[in-house]
């Protein structure tokens, strides 16, 4: 399980990958948008990339967190899900 | 919860939702709609027992409108019916909870009539055929601020948006199916075709002992034609107690689109099952 903001955020960044979606950079950039004007992912890929977080990291979003604002780049994803898993900031 | 193709030439994608808590047999949901509002409402369903099944066209033919509409007149209820087929098999569901918005919404209020497996049906914003756009609908897109920001700029002329008015057409251009109910073909005429008979419909269902819960946002046409043309009928239905109508107060036709009005649908349906003595589960749908 991921321990620091740093291996959540490459967490994150891996299930991207995996989705598959492409990124424009070969590393985790936190300001990359997920949504409109970056990687552009429909609602689709985003209940994909959920689904697969709370799997590869084993925990569960909870309802509050599945808002636009969470999704709107990596680095906020990365900031929710290091609350939910107890990373200290 | 991967996404998976299903139904006749994998013409759906889907995603199921297990249920967390012990399920509530035999019940599941079939939820038109694949993006986080429904995958909210199929979080709190599950929470109370009921796996749900989450649906949407798969391919290219999801984002062309035609395609797309053509798929669910011919196929539409084939398609709910191998939802829940899936369902079945995969969690031994046996009756379902429907819902689905405006083409989606009428489709699964017709596939509850052709399938008894549904025992609970949810239409939003429910799609009418051969109706025409209400006259206040017309009547709004005339005075709105948009439409004289759009004349004032040039956008639109006077005498198109009379034309407009006058022709009864849709916001986009396209022609509206005369609303005398006849005369020319409906657009639709299958599988989600709901026009001047919904009543008679909805009395089919109530009789079979389905509980109907409608929801509307509060400027959408299916608002205006429920407590308009259809207010006399449906009053009698509501009284029953079977029929439920629901008036989110948000301006938006696709509640995916709009988070809180989505938190509001969803909140609604979870109040009106809870309510059900029959089709709800002891658990709180929180």
């Amino acid at each position: 399980m991921a321990k620091t903001r740093e291996s959540v955020l490459a967490a994150i960044w891996q299930t991207i990958l995996a989705l598959p979606v492409h990124p424009p950079t070969p590393t985790p950039d936190p300001q990359l948008a997920l949504l409109d004007g970056g990687l552009n992912l429909d609602s689709v890929k985003v209940i994909e990339l959920v689904a697969a977080l709370e799997e590869r990291l084993d925990f569960q979003f909870e309802d509050a967190d599945l808002r636009t604002r969470s999704f709107q780049t990596v680095g906020s994803l990365a900031a929710v899900v290091a609350a939910r898993l107890g990373v200290a900031s | 919860m991967k996404t998976f193709a299903l139904g006749p030439d994998d013409a759906l994608l889907g995603a199921v939702t297990p249920a967390t808590e012990p399920q509530h047999p035999p019940l599941g949901a079939l939820i038109w709609g694949l993006g986080i509002a429904e995958m909210l409402l199929a979080r709190r369903l599950a929470r109370a027992g009921i796996p749900s099944i989450q649906l949407r066209v798969n391919g290219d033919a999801f984002l062309d409108d035609a395609r797309r509409n053509a798929l669910y007149d011919r196929q539409g209820i084939v398609l709910c019916r191998a939802a829940m087929d899936h369902l079945e098999q995969a969690h031994g569901t046996s009756r379902f909870i429907a819902v689905g918005n405006c083409a989606t919404g009428s489709l699964v209020l017709n596939a509850a009539l052709a399938d008894e497996r549904i025992a609970a049906v949810v239409p939003t914003n429910l799609h009418f055929e051969g109706l025409g756009r209400p006259f206040r609908a017309r009547l709004r897109r005339i005075v709105s601020a948009d439409a004289w920001r759009r004349l004032m700029s040039g956008e639109l002329s006077a005498a198109r948006a009379v034309a407009r008015f006058v022709n009864r057409q849709a916001p986009n251009g396209a022609a509206a199916p005369d609303s005398s109910g006849g005369s020319r073909p409906a657009c639709y005429d299958g599988d989600f075709w709901i026009g001047r008979d919904l009543p008679a419909r909805l009395e089919q269902l109530v009789a079979r002992g389905v509980a109907i819960h409608l929801v509307c946002t509060r400027n959408d046409d299916s608002r205006i034609f429920l407590q308009g043309r259809f207010r006399g009928a449906l009053r009698a239905l509501l009284d029953g107690g079977r029929v439920t109508l629901s008036i989110i107060d948000r301006d938006v036709h696709v509640f995916s689109r709009d988070e809180l009005a989505a938190n509001d649908l969803n909140e609604s349906i979870c109040a009106w099952l809870a309510g059900l003595a029959d089709v709800a589960c002891p658990a709180a749908y929180g």
